[in-house]
C-alpha cells in the first residue's frame, strides 16, 4: 500500500457476508475481527483486496458495548498473513452508524497501536475498516508503520451488484447539473452521486466501445477513460459514430477522437475524460486499468480479452464484456443470422473460458503476432477463424446490452444486480440466459483477489509499439522546422578560431 | 495460480511428474519423452519439447508450438526453427478444449500423443 495518491479496499460479496455475520450482532454491541489482504497496485491507486476472514478464538477479544482484542490475536493473524505474502486488516462495527464512518479516539488508538507490529511482521501496512450497521457501508484507511493514517477514497463490495461507498472528504458528491434532470429522476440524487464518482474504463473505443464511452459521459460519470493504440482508418467510418473522414486522413488515434466526443457528450460539472494510448496487453496498460472501478471490454482479440478476463477475478474489478457474431454466407452474398451476447465477469460468475467465449489456445498465437501474419494464416489450415463482419446498426444492440449490464450492476434496480450472461438471436428475436457456470478447475476462480501476485499475461505488444511510433513520426514530420540560431558573422567566427588556436598552443 | 508448483515452467514440470513423465530443461526448451498410442510410431518413446517462454502463462494459457527432433516427420503446418534445440523443429499445433481437464499436464500429454499419431520417422 505504498501507492502514490489514492487508496481503496475491495472485497467479494462472500467476504462481506462472512464479515457481517460476525460483526453485526443480535445484541447490537460493537464487535471486531481480523482479515488478510493482498495489494493490487495500479498507476495511481492501490487497492487492498480482502481475502481471508480470521475470526477470534476464545479469549482473543471481548465485547463490552465496544470491543477490544488481544495482541496475541493480531500476532496470530499477522503470522498467518505473512506466510501467504498478505497483510492484515482490523475490522469493527458501528451497529447504529450509517455512511462513511469517522474514527473515535478509542478506534484510533486501537488501530494505531498495532500499525508498527502489523507492518513489521507482514511487510504491508495495517488496514482498518469500519462497518456501519444501518446501511452496511464500509469505510477504510491504511496505517503507515509510524502511526500516520491514509484514508481510502472508497470501498467496493463486488457481487451481483457493485456496492461502492465514497469518502466524501476525498471524493465530494458532484453537484447535479440541470442537464441531468431526466437522468437523476430515474434513480435519485444519492444513486447519481455514487454513479458519477465511479472511474470507468472502456478498453477498445471501436464500434461498440465508442458508443458506450459517450453514453457514460452523458450519464454524468465524471471519470471515463478509453484505452486503445489504433488510429481511425477509412474502413472504420461505417461504425465509429462521430469519427470523421478528416480524423482518418489525419491519422488521429481512436482514443483522441473518443475523448473529443466524450467531452461533447459529458454532462458532469467537471468531466475528466482520459485517453490511454496503450494496449491492455502491455504491463503499463494493465497497470493503468487497475485504477478503475468498472471496465468495459470492447475488444475482440484473444490476448486483450484474456488480460481483462483475469483482472475481473484477480483484482475484483468487474469487467463488462460483449460481442457480436455475424453469420454471413461464405460467398459473401447474404447473411444467415447475427447473435450478440454480454456478461459481467466477476467472482461467482463464469469467466470467458468457462463460457467458451475465449479459447485459451488462441491467446498464445495472438501474443506471438501470428493472427496478423499472412504467411502463418495461409499455412495454418482450418483452426484460425477470423471474422471481419461488423455492422453499425447491430453494434448499437451490443453497446445497449453492455450498458444495461452496467446499470444493473451499479444501480441494481429493485435490488436486483447484473443478470448473468445474456444472448440474443436476431433471426428468432429471442433473448436467453445461457446456463453457464464456472468450471471446477477454472484457474481464475482459483485466483480471486490475488492482486499483484496474478499470473502475468502481459508482455511487449509490437503492434501497439509500432502504432505509437508511427504516430510520433508523423507528428515530428508535421511539426514546423525549428528556427536556426543566427550564424555568427564570418569575421567574428575567424577571430574565435584564432583565439582558440592560441589558447591550445599555450595549454596543449 | 499462486503457488510455484502449479504455475509457469515449474508448474508444467511438476504437473508432468504427477503424470509420471520426467522433464528436463535444456536452455529455452523443456523436453520429455512420450509414447505414441497409435500410428507409425506407436510404442516408441519420442522426445518432444515445449518452449520455456510459452510456459510463462501455464496453466491458464497452453503452449502452441510442439518441438520435435527434425527426424520426426509431420504434415507441415508452419514449421520453423525459432527457439528450438539444434536438430529440432517446432510445429504449429493448436490444442483443443483447453481448460476442461482437471490436471492440465494430462491434457498436454494427450495433445502430444494425438500429434504423434500422425508422425513418422
Amino acid at each position: 500500500m505504498t501507492s502514490p495518491t489514492r487508496l481503496s479496499v475491495a472485497m467479494t460479496d462472500q467476504t462481506d457476508l462472512a464479515l457481517r455475520a460476525h460483526l453485526l450482532r443480535d445484541d447490537e454491541q460493537e464487535d471486531i475481527c481480523l482479515a488478510t489482504y493482498k495489494p493490487s497496485t495500479g498507476k495511481t491507486r492501490t487497492t487492498g483486496l480482502l481475502r481471508t476472514v480470521v475470526l477470534p478464538h476464545d479469549g482473543e477479544r471481548e465485547v463490552h458495548g465496544n470491543a477490544s482484542f488481544t495482541g496475541d490475536y493480531v500476532l496470530r493473524a499477522a503470522t498467518q498473513a505473512a506466510a501467504n505474502g498478505e497483510g492484515i486488516a482490523i475490522l469493527h462495527s458501528h451497529p447504529h452508524g450509517g455512511g462513511w464512518q469517522r474514527m473515535s479516539t478509542f478506534d484510533t488508538d486501537a488501530e494505531q497501536s498495532y500499525a508498527y507490529l502489523a507492518h513489521a511482521i507482514t511487510g504491508l501496512p495495517l488496514l482498518g475498516l469500519t462497518l456501519a450497521g444501518d446501511d452496511l457501508t464500509w469505510s477504510a484507511r491504511a496505517w503507515n508503520p509510524d502511526g500516520t493514517v491514509l484514508w481510502c477514497e472508497n470501498t467496493r463490495v463486488l457481487g451481483r451488484n457493485l456496492r461502492v461507498a465514497w469518502n466524501d472528504d476525498l471524493r465530494p458528491r458532484p453537484a447535479v447539473q440541470d442537464t441531468q434532470s431526466r437522468t437523476v429522476s430515474a434513480w435519485g440524487d444519492d444513486t447519481q452521486a455514487d454513479l458519477a464518482r465511479l472511474r470507468v474504463l472502456v478498453v477498445g473505443p471501436g464500434s461498440v466501445g465508442l458508443d458506450i464511452a459517450q453514453r457514460l459521459a452523458a450519464t454524468g460519470i465524471e471519470h471515463v477513460a478509453v484505452m486503445d493504440f489504433d488510429d481511425v482508418e477509412i474502413p472504420n467510418l461505417d461504425r465509429l459514430i462521430g469519427a470523421t473522414r478528416d480524423d482518418a486522413e489525419q491519422h488521429r488515434s481512436k482514443t483522441e477522437v473518443a475523448v473529443r466526443l466524450m467531452r461533447q457528450a459529458a454532462t458532469a460539472q467537471h468531466p475528466d475524460m482520459t485517453e490511454h494510448d496503450l494496449s491492455i496487453c502491455e504491463l503499463a496498460g494493465q497497470q493503468a486499468a487497475l485504477d478503475y472501478d468498472v471496465i468495459f471490454s470492447c475488444v475482440d482479440r484473444p490476448w486483450p480479452r484474456a488480460v481483462l478476463n483475469a483482472l475481473a477475478y484477480t483484482d475484483l474489478i468487474p469487467v463488462i464484456d460483449g460481442g457480436i457474431g455475424i453469420d454471413a454466407f461464405n460467398d459473401g452474398t447474404g447473411m444467415r443470422n447475427a447473435t450478440w451476447r454480454t456478461h459481467v465477469l466477476r467472482p461467482g460468475r463464469p469467466c470467458m473460458l468457462c463460457t467458451s467465449q475465449l479459447d485459451p489456445a488462441d491467446i498464445m498465437i495472438d501474443k506471438d503476432g501470428l493472427l496478423d501474419d499472412p504467411t502463418y494464416i495461409a499455412g495454418a489450415g482450418t483452426h484460425l477463424h477470423t471474422q471481419r463482419q461488423n455492422v453499425a446498426a447491430l453494434a448499437a444492440s451490443v453497446s445497449a446490452s453492455q450498458l444495461s449490464q452496467f446499470i444493473s450492476l451499479t444501480v441494481a434496480p429493485s435490488d436486483e444486480g447484473e443478470t448473468g450472461p445474456v444472448r440474443f438471436s436476431l433471426t428468432t428475436g429471442e433473448l436467453d440466459h445461457p446456463p453457464y457456470t464456472s468450471k471446477a478447475q477454472c484457474p481464475w476462480e482459483a485466483a480471486v483477489a490475488v492482486g499483484d501476485e496474478r499470473l502475468n499475461l502481459t508482455g511487449p505488444h509490437p503492434a501497439a509499439e509500432q502504432a505509437r511510433a508511427a504516430r510520433a513520426a508523423r507528428a515530428a514530420a508535421a511539426a514546423p522546422e525549428p528556427t536556426a540560431p543566427a550564424s555568427p558573422a564570418p569575421g567574428l567566427l575567424r577571430r574565435a578560431v584564432r583565439l582558440a588556436a592560441r589558447l591550445l598552443r599555450r595549454h596543449p | 495460480m499462486t503457488g510455484v508448483s502449479t504455475a509457469g515452467v515449474a508448474g508444467f514440470i511438476f504437473g508432468m511428474s504427477q503424470c509420471g513423465v520426467v522433464c528436463e530443461q535444456t536452455g529455452t526448451v523443456v523436453t520429455f519423452a512420450v509414447e505414441a498410442c497409435t500410428g507409425p510410431l506407436a510404442g516408441q518413446p519420442v522426445q518432444t519439447g515445449v518452449g520455456v517462454e510459452e510456459l510463462a502463462m501455464w496453466p491458464a494459457v497452453p503452449p502452441h508450438w510442439v518441438h520435435l527432433p527434425a527426424t520426426i516427420t509431420l504434415t507441415p503446418t508452419n514449421p520453423n526453427y525459432d527457439g528450438t534445440l539444434p536438430g529440432w523443429v517446432r510445429h504449429s499445433r493448436q490444442i483443443v478444449a483447453w481448460g476442461d481437464a482437471t490436471e492440465p499436464a494430462q491434457a498436454w500429454l494427450g495433445h502430444i500423443r494425438g500429434v504423434l499419431t500422425q508422425a513418422s520417422q
